[in-house]
């Protein structure tokens, strides 16, 4: 994905509080989505995406000193999440959530059953269910079509990392959907 | 199978992703977040609370049991008194102090005098009486009674001990012959049955202004193991009294 030569722009033009709005319209529904993927509920989503607006607010200042604002916003929204998931409390949240979810789809409808046979459900579902370490890094690169040397950079790692991680990541998807072939796009 | 992922942005925009999740709403929330920044989101304070809150209950816990293991350790008496119950060795040692209690008692009475009224009681014809051919003396019973009465089992025992086993003897013979007596010291030991004792009383004994002279009387003493009769004498016995009441009894 080519990167947005203007995306700077944002710390440069307008006042603050406009330019909280415009970003906002333009990473607001991202942001969250993004935040999902890795904590996989909207409310928390939405609290992660706040703090990190706040955070954009606040750096108003430094603006100028950021090159990359996608890559910045985007790095900030992941490490929060990161921050979250390591927290004892979201922890016992999910366990909670999960033994809810477990009690729930014993009395699924038929209805619902059909929906989850769904076949993008079930590829959404099951890149959701993969470890947070694969599933970052198919989500970034399938979802947010960045580049391999965009992802590394990203969340700090080698690039050969991401590769052998995302290379896990379609095997595990395979197995669970228990497919044969996976490879609709290229890594180099 | 094949361009599934590839698809995968599509897949999840239809589904999981579906619609916006980023309403004016949530921009309302995050304009008030900036503009009150003081109100902390609910995720920044309530994990912190907890664990603040677990970790001061603990401390207070922990506190709260060291006090009383240390009250405990230092007053096994109290922590026995809370429970209502006593060791074996506790009780022991109580019904060791009541016993040797009991024969220091009886021997103060025995070598403490003379005591003139037991000696009037036990020589003055006036006090007797007799019924049914049976002499009685109800005075020196009642006086008995009352001087030993508290360490006996029952008043046969006394009987038998002024009776048989020399109890008050030494009281006449130190009234008889001018002797004054007073116990100096007492050594009790527990036998290996735990309810017999043996004694030695270190007595002085003194005539006519001359020099107080020693004598220990050695003797021994049996408990009562009933309930009823704790730390009473069932029999007190003079062993050897290393010529004492020779002394005493004689006029020299």
């Amino acid at each position: 994905m080519a990167k947005e030569n203007t995306e700077n722009n944002h710390f440069t033009k307008n006042n603050q509080d406009e330019w909280l709005e415009i970003i906002m319209s333009d990473y607001g529904d991202r942001l969250k989505k993004l935040a999902f993927s890795y904590l996989k509920d909207w409310g928390l989503a939405q609290d992660v995406v706040q703090e990190v607006f706040v955070t954009c607010y606040n750096q108003y200042d430094k603006g100028s000193e950021i090159r990359y604002f996608k890559a910045w916003i985007y790095r900030i929204t992941i490490n929060r999440c990161k921050d979250m998931l390591k927290s004892s409390f979201l922890k016992r949240y999910y366990f909670n959530n999960n033994l809810l979810k477990h009690f729930i789809n014993k009395d699924l409808s038929p209805e619902e059953r059909l929906v989850l046979k769904n076949e993008k459900e079930k590829l959404s579902q099951t890149v959701l269910s993969l470890p947070v370490k694969y599933r970052e890094v198919i989500i970034i690169f399938y979802y947010e079509e960045m580049t391999i040397t965009e992802i590394a950079e990203l969340l700090a790692i080698n690039e050969n990392t991401v590769k052998t991680r995302l290379n896990r990541g379609r095997i595990l998807v395979k197995k669970i959907l228990g497919g044969s072939e996976l490879y609709g796009r290229t890594i180099e | 199978m094949e361009e599934q992922l590839s698809n995968l942005k599509r897949a999840m925009d239809d589904t999981v992703y579906k619609g916006n999740h980023f309403s004016e709403e949530d921009k309302v929330k995050i304009r008030s977040a900036i503009k009150h920044p003081h109100k902390k989101n609910r995720l920044e304070w309530f994990p912190k609370l907890l664990t603040v809150a677990v970790f001061i209950g603990c401390i207070i816990f922990i506190t709260d049991l060291t006090k009383k293991n240390i009250n405990s350790s230092d007053k096994p008496s109290q922590l026995e008194q809370r429970n209502g119950t006593k060791t074996e060795e506790q009780r022991n040692n109580e019904d060791n102090w009541v016993r040797k209690t009991a024969i220091k008692k009886v021997l103060e009475q025995e070598f403490t005098g003379p005591d003139e009224k037991l000696v009037d009681l036990l020589s003055n014809p006036k006090y007797r009486t007799v019924v049914n051919n049976m002499e009685e003396n109800q005075e020196l019973d009642k006086y008995l009674a009352e001087v030993y009465g508290p360490y006996f089992a029952d008043f046969s025992r006394i009987e038998a001990f002024i009776g048989a086993f020399g109890g008050t003897k030494y009281q006449s013979f130190a009234y008889m012959n001018g002797y004054k007596l007073s116990l100096k010291n007492i050594t009790i030991e527990q036998e290996n049955i735990l309810y017999r004792y043996t004694f030695i009383a270190k007595v002085g004994y003194q005539k006519n202004g001359d020099e107080e002279k020693t004598a220990s009387v050695e003797g021994e003493v049996v408990f009562s193991t009933k309930e009823k009769e704790e730390g009473k004498i069932l029999g007190f016995q003079y062993v050897n009294d290393n010529g004492l009441s020779n002394i005493l009894s004689s006029n020299n």
